[in-house]
């Protein structure tokens, strides 16, 4: 199991929703919130490759959603 | 690579769409930096690449997000008369002529067509060819 923490401040919750959803079939993933952060934890093996796709594609969204 | 960045001087927003641009080429991942006015930005390269190339996209990086900022300024300035242009295109109401060809279209029945718009390209302009072979 893998956690990915993206901070509240920077990342926007619609965008990581957007990523799980479009990682879904890829890797499990869940969303919690955790404080100041939201964690993404993926349960299956998944690639380092992939995951760094998954934040490219978090800073993507976020970015769409300015 | 990482590059801490003072959210004073580029706002979020700005290293957002600088961070943007080279998505194509790294991988990047933000952070909150110890102190909160702090944003850590860090960079991976999708392939393996030299410490030249690093230092590269690095002044590329810092070049990028000045463009950014010039943007968002410019952005920021132009803001109440970007918003007065559209309010007025959207809220003007019709002019005289405009109600006056609305007025004339109620006269027309659906199936009329004085601009020929609904004869196909076919009718109007290929089968003329093949008349004027059978003719000759």
């Amino acid at each position: 199991m893998k956690k990915l923490a993206f901070s509240k401040s920077i990342y926007k919750k619609r965008a990581l929703v957007e990523a799980v959803n479009a990682f879904k079939e890829h890797m499990n993933c869940e969303l919690r919130d955790n404080g100041s952060y939201f964690e993404v934890v993926v349960n299956s093996n998944a690639e380092t490759l992939l995951m760094d796709e998954f934040s490219n594609y978090v800073l993507g969204a976020t970015k769409k959603c300015l | 690579m990482k590059i801490v960045l003072n959210q004073k001087i580029y706002p979020t927003e700005v290293i957002l769409n600088a961070c943007y641009m080279f998505l194509e080429n790294c991988f990047i991942f933000l952070e909150q930096g110890k102190k909160d006015e702090a944003i850590v930005v860090y960079f991976k390269t999708k392939k393996k690449k030299s410490a030249k190339f690093l230092k590269s996209l690095k002044d590329a990086f810092t070049n990028e997000l000045l463009h950014c900022s010039l943007r968002y300024q410019i952005s920021r300035n132009n803001k109440k008369l970007r918003e007065y242009i559209v309010g007025r295109a959207l809220y003007t109401p019709f002019s005289n002529s405009d109600l006056d060809i609305l007025e004339d279209d109620k006269e027309l029945d659906y199936v009329d067509d004085p601009l020929g718009i609904a004869i196909p390209w076919e009718d109007k302009f290929g089968k003329k060819k093949k008349n004027e072979k059978a003719s000759v």
